[in-house]
């Protein structure tokens, strides 16, 4: 795999930056409890999005290495998995601080946050299993398995069963499953900024990847 | 059709005659249960429990049993050396289908015989019994179409050790939030509609890991 080229690189800084300076200087409006920390759903919710979207990348070199059996794709799978994991913590670490805010508390479980958790305790024990085979190629053939086998419980995780418990993330039953109440007012610039934010971080999360596989090769070349 | 299924039919009968013969699995399990039944009941038995706790109860010793149990029958073959000649018998997807089936009834018989053994030493709260035997049931059947694929997986790896519960507690844990969900909308007035969506659910993640299950198995049993 080729490193991203430099103007790559180059826009990814200057629209992460961006998204910096515009979250936090365009208008919010002032919902009671919420007030400025609002604009955290520009990091928040994009670093949750990222995480879904390297994840899924992860899932596709799993398949691509069950059809071909070529140790690269099991390579590019791992890495993606490990920069899904530092998205997974980037996103419990700002939602704690977002939720000592607003609920009053770092961690309530409620179910949202519960069963990202075990999104992040699957992909720990993807790379546990990781560790208990010794074979290259039965490692990356089990651990393809345990990857798609878990991929596919993922939208009970993330879609199900938070709009199906009660809890305080918005999207709850009680609510009705009622959209984020950030959304309300001035909605266009808001949700403009959050997809260009959810880019940011996508591209950010490839570049992260690209850099990871080609450590991992590296690596695996001097052993 | 007829052909794909006499194998099946082989194996399971199979399994069930090396089990009936050493009856060292069925034995250990039930000790298991038991013991852990009884520790509950040191713990709390002397108090009328909540139905909260109650389930709760019953749902964590299910799993932890399951836990116990479950990985038996792929990991026994891995050890014995046998899984060479189970190749040579049968395609991969009949013989995952005999240890599915062989699975389903062990965590039916641990459901049942838990779900006795609390009667018996509890004093049992107020319910709607029969929707809570089939969420019981579900559950049950939920867990070994979960679990099966996991025993493969870790009967091949080189240290077994913890690796089976590692593997599959955060893979159940939408389910145990389902299970807690039925639990709880047992004592509800509506109790049909109230148990519509965790059915729906359950009978979801159990069409998913079967499904997925069984089309992964041809991959790492080669």
């Amino acid at each position: 795999m080729q490193p991203v080229s430099s103007r790559y690189t180059w826009f990814v800084g200057i629209w992460l930056s961006l998204i910096v300076v515009f979250g936090m200087l365009l208008p919010i409006p002032n919902i009671p409890i919420l007030k400025e920390t609002a604009r955290n759903i520009y990091f928040h919710v994009p670093q949750s999005f990222a995480m879904i979207f390297v994840l899924t990348l992860s899932f596709w070199n799993s398949f691509q290495y069950l059809r071909k059996r070529d140790l690269s794709f099991d390579r590019k799978a791992e890495s993606a998995a490990s920069v899904g994991m530092l998205f997974g913590f980037t996103t419990i670490v700002t939602g704690a601080v977002w939720a000592d805010f607003t609920w009053g508390v770092f961690w309530n479980w409620d179910p949202k946050q519960t069963l990202f958790l075990g999104l992040l305790f699957i992909y720990t024990a993807y790379f546990i299993l990781r560790m208990s085979v010794d074979d290259p190629s039965k490692k990356a053939t089990l651990s393809a398995a345990y990857n798609l086998f878990s991929f596919v419980l993922m939208p009970f995780l993330v879609f199900v069963l938070p709009r199906m418990l009660p809890g305080l993330h918005p999207g709850s039953p009680e609510e009705g499953g009622a959209n984020n109440p950030v959304f309300t007012g001035i909605n266009l610039m808001i949700r403009i900024m959050l997809y260009s934010s959810v880019l940011g971080f996508c591209m950010l999360g490839y570049w992260l990847y690209n850099i990871r596989y080609r450590l991992t090769t590296l690596i695996n070349k001097m052993d | 059709m007829n052909s794909f299924f006499q194998p099946v039919w082989v194996l399971v009968k199979k399994e069930f005659k090396i089990e009936f013969r050493s009856r060292v699995a069925i034995n250990g399990l039930l000790l298991f249960v038991f013991v852990s039944v009884a520790l509950v009941n040191f713990s709390v038995g002397y108090m009328k429990l909540q139905v909260p706790i109650f389930f709760g109860l019953i749902w964590l010793c299910l799993f932890f049993s399951s836990m116990y149990g479950l990985s038996r029958t792929f990991v026994a073959e891995a050890d014995q050396g046998t899984s060479d000649f189970l190749r040579q018998l049968a395609r991969p997807s009949q013989i995952f289908l005999s240890k599915l089936i062989f699975n389903l009834v062990l965590s039916m018989l641990i459901a049942v015989v838990l779900f006795f053994s609390f009667f018996f030493f509890f004093e049992a709260p107020e319910i709607k019994w029969a929707y809570f035997i089939a969420g019981l049931f579900l559950g049950a059947i939920a867990i070994a179409s979960t679990t099966t694929f996991l025993a493969s997986i870790v009967s091949q790896a080189d240290s077994k050790g913890a690796l089976f519960p590692v593997l599959s507690f955060p893979l159940m844990i939408p389910l145990i939030m389902t299970l807690v969900t039925w639990t709880k909308n047992c004592v509800s007035e509506d109790t049909i509609s109230a148990l519509w969506e965790p059915f729906s659910v359950l009978i979801a993640f159990i069409g998913v890991t079967t499904t997925a299950s069984i089309l992964l198995f041809d991959y790492i049993w080669d």
